[in-house]
């Protein structure tokens, strides 16, 4: 079975970016039709308060400018346009992870399928009538379907009428994925690429000649957006300097976090989370009764709020990267220098999605260039780590550039 | 203390188990030092303790940093660790098995096996896991319960396809009845195994299995039905005839299901010197009856630790019992985002 898309003039790239852009800004105006009642209707069903959620598509659409299109788009002009049909198979954790890949499909000149799932089935349509309302032929380009991954029927007639899938979720999801439609186990008898987005991990860097209040309180933002549910959530912090440092730190992060706490509240858990926490927090007791040098500052029980803590910020004797059990708990962590940090607390090669740097931190330089060479795809500004330009290098992906050259 | 508790374990009316757990709850903090200084940290105020429920519980995740003991152990349990390959394992230290031993032969007398029967274990031995309380528990079930013919028929190398081979051939010859009792991993290779051989059983009625744990550690999940299915398929054991257990290392006690009283099979049950809470995470206070909580189990045969245990053990209510849902473990996968089991179980830098 064949599934149809509309397939008018293809418009080009420049359509494509004109169409995009109008309503990104006119997303940052506030005037899409609806889009109050939309933001209730994303969060209503998202494990994120309503505010979160507002700042987080904010910064989705605050990338997408003519301008940074442009420029993403001009950099792969000499390779030709492709044809066909990609579909999008994004990430459920956090509401319009599949924009970005959905523009690079149609950048790239091809049509895209993107998959919504029941966790978030709102922002994917809206945003594809809009693109529709501006331009028709682009918005023709873009079909939007619900499905449940693996265990829907049309799955596969969908897939099958796709050149390529992009699929950005667990690496298990992906393995999931291109065993039933790489090709390379003949699963459905399907030989498609799939290109896979995994899992990755992030951290924040700091020197100690940093601007120690003004960083804690962009690293605070960078945490509580999203509630460290994304792949750009910083995991913890790694202070390049004394134990001294990383102390104050701590105290600095619990009060950018508290004080955040009424701009960004944090979002309903849920009872897996909310059990993980609990564990986390009888380890970290346990941990000091044990004797370990380990102290954490948390957010005082409010009677209007249920749960565990809404923030947590520890800091002890160690230096490795360790997953932070989310929801805006972190790792503060001295390291000698940065050599030290490369060496013991980055997240595994094949993991690094992106490190923050202050721009307050006179290393900040010297730090990129060592995160850099160590493979983390991204060195971003404390601050907007929520907020990367649309051709942020995704686990080192350019995936327009890529696109179009797995067509070529 | 110790005499009450076993009073109690074998004459439930001999005693009150509210005011038995109280009193064991006294008993542990007078004794042990790292739970008293667990509860006061956590501020709680041990006069607020004035029934069961509120005697403070410690995190199964507690096991894997502190020694928690009411005297001089002698005997050591360590948790498989298996589901998180990084992670400490647990200890659970016990003075003696004296209350172990009472637990475990009531219990499984109770709702697996009531009298000796041939019994073909697939599941670690002290000879070769001295530290697993599930060897331990088998190695007492042999002693105990294991008539002439019984094997073991796993060790560190894996199963001893000749000696099961042979057992088997033999219970379908002599008539009499077996139980396999073992893992759900071993169990499930076994099965595998068997079918590849297109091998199959007819043993005698009264035959039975007890398996224990899931299928974590061999990369994919086998549906419970598909298990159940394949006792069918194979040894001729239909489903009423499956006891699973629920076990952990942190309790000297055990959980089975209601099968061959013809109970639900999705309850567990617990004996009478054994009562489970079920607590919203959220809150700590006990879940609404339909809710799913982390389960809080008070064992009275826990004399030699804490009686009052918080899992990582998902569940709900349903009847005199609950049902298991699932574990929760530190960090959950999150989409793109970290997931943290992958990534503390592969360590290349």
């Amino acid at each position: 079975m064949d599934v149809p898309l509309p397939r008018p003039g293809r418009p080009d790239a420049e359509a494509v970016i004109v169409a995009v852009a109008d309503v990104a800004e006119s997303w940052a105006q506030g005037d899409w039709p609806g889009q109050a009642g939309l933001l209730s209707r994303i969060a209503g069903v998202s494990s994120f308060s309503a505010q979160v959620v507002k700042a987080g598509l904010a910064a989705h659409f605050g990338a997408m400018s003519a301008v940074e299109l442009r420029r993403w788009s001009g950099r792969s002009l000499d390779l030709p346009p492709i044809r066909g049909r990609i579909a999008i198979l994004p990430a459920t954790n956090i509401p319009g992870v599949g924009l970005v890949p959905a523009v690079a499909a149609l950048l790239a000149g091809a049509e895209a399928l993107i998959k919504t799932s029941a966790a978030e089935p709102h922002l994917m349509p809206a945003w594809r009538n809009r693109i529709a309302a501006v331009d028709a032929s682009v918005g023709a380009m873009i079909r939007v379907e619900e499905w449940v991954g693996g265990a829907d029927p049309r799955e596969h007639a969908l897939l099958a009428a796709c050149d390529r899938i992009v699929v950005l979720g667990s690496d298990s999801t992906i393995e999931d994925v291109l065993t039933r439609y790489g090709g390379h186990s003949g699963g459905a008898g399907l030989a498609r690429r799939v290109i896979g987005l995994g899992t990755g991990a992030s951290l924040a860097v700091v020197g100690a000649g940093a601007d120690l209040t003004a960083a804690s309180r962009r690293l605070a933002r960078d945490v509580s957006i999203w509630d460290q549910q994304g792949c750009l959530s910083p995991q913890g912090l790694a202070v390049i300097g004394p134990r001294s440092t990383s102390m104050a730190m701590m105290e600095q992060l619990a009060a950018a976090l508290d004080t955040l706490e009424n701009e960004l509240p944090v979002g309903q858990m849920s009872t897996v989370e909310a059990a993980g926490l609990r564990g986390f927090r009888a380890d970290l007791t346990a941990r000091r009764q044990a004797g370990e040098a380990i102290q954490w500052r948390e957010s005082t029980p409010r009677s209007d709020v249920r749960g565990p803590a809404r923030w947590l910020v520890w800091t002890d004797d160690e230096i490795r990267f360790e997953p932070s059990p989310g929801r805006r708990h972190l790792w503060v962590r001295s390291a000698a220098s940065i050599d030290e940090l490369v060496r013991c607390a980055l997240p595994p090669a094949g993991h690094r999605q992106a490190a923050g740097l202050d721009e307050s931190d006179p290393e900040r330089s010297k730090f990129a260039a060592a995160l850099s060479a160590a493979r983390v795809p991204c060195i971003a500004a404390l601050g907007s780590m929520q907020a990367p330009p649309v051709d942020w290098p995704n686990k080192g992906h350019d995936l327009l550039a890529e696109l179009k050259r797995s067509a070529a | 203390m110790k005499a009450r508790i076993r009073r109690f374990m074998i004459k439930p009316d001999s005693d009150d188990f509210g005011l038995l757990a109280l009193d064991l709850f006294r008993y542990q903090w007078d004794r042990n030092k790292v739970y008293r200084d667990l509860v006061l940290a956590s501020g709680m105020d041990p006069g607020a303790v004035v029934t069961w429920q509120d005697i403070p519980a410690v995190s199964t995740t507690v096991f894997k940093r502190l020694v928690l003991t009411c005297g001089h152990p002698t005997i050591l349990f360590r948790t498989s660790g298996t589901s998180r390959g990084h992670d400490r394992r647990g200890e659970h230290h016990l003075v003696d098995a004296d209350l172990y031993r009472e637990s475990l032969l009531l219990s499984f007398r109770r709702f697996v096996l009531p009298a000796p029967m041939r019994l073909v274990i697939l599941a670690p031995t002290p000879s070769w896991a001295p530290d697993s309380s599930l060897g331990f528990m088998m190695q007492v079930l042999m002693d105990e319960l294991g008539s002439p013919g019984s094997l073991v028929g796993l060790g560190p190398d894996g199963l001893d396809m000749p000696g099961l081979l042979r057992c088997f051939e033999d219970a379908e010859r002599d008539g009499l009845p077996l139980t396999l009792l073992g893992t759900a991993l071993a169990l499930h290779n076994l099965i595998e195994r068997l079918d590849s051989e297109e091998r199959s059983f007819c043993f005698s009625p009264g035959s039975r299995i007890m398996d224990t744990g899931g299928s974590k550690g061999i990369g994919r999940e086998i549906p419970r039905h598909a298990q159940l299915a394949g006792y069918s398929r194979v040894f001729h054991i239909p489903a009423s005839r499956v006891v699973n257990e629920y076990g952990m290392t942190e309790l000297a006690s055990q959980f089975y299901d209601a099968s061959l009283s013809g109970g639900d099979p999705d309850v567990k049950l617990a004996p009478h010197w054994v009562r489970t809470r079920v607590i919203n995470p959220a809150t700590g206070r006990d879940a609404d009856p339909d809710e799913t909580g982390l389960l809080v189990h008070l064992d009275l045969a826990n004399l030699d630790s804490v009686a009052a245990v918080e899992t990582e053990d998902l569940g709900f209510r349903r009847g005199a019992g609950f049902v298991l849902v699932g574990r929760t473990t530190g960090a959950q996968p999150r989409g793109c985002s970290i997931a943290s089991d992958m990534l503390l179980g592969r360590g290349e830098v």
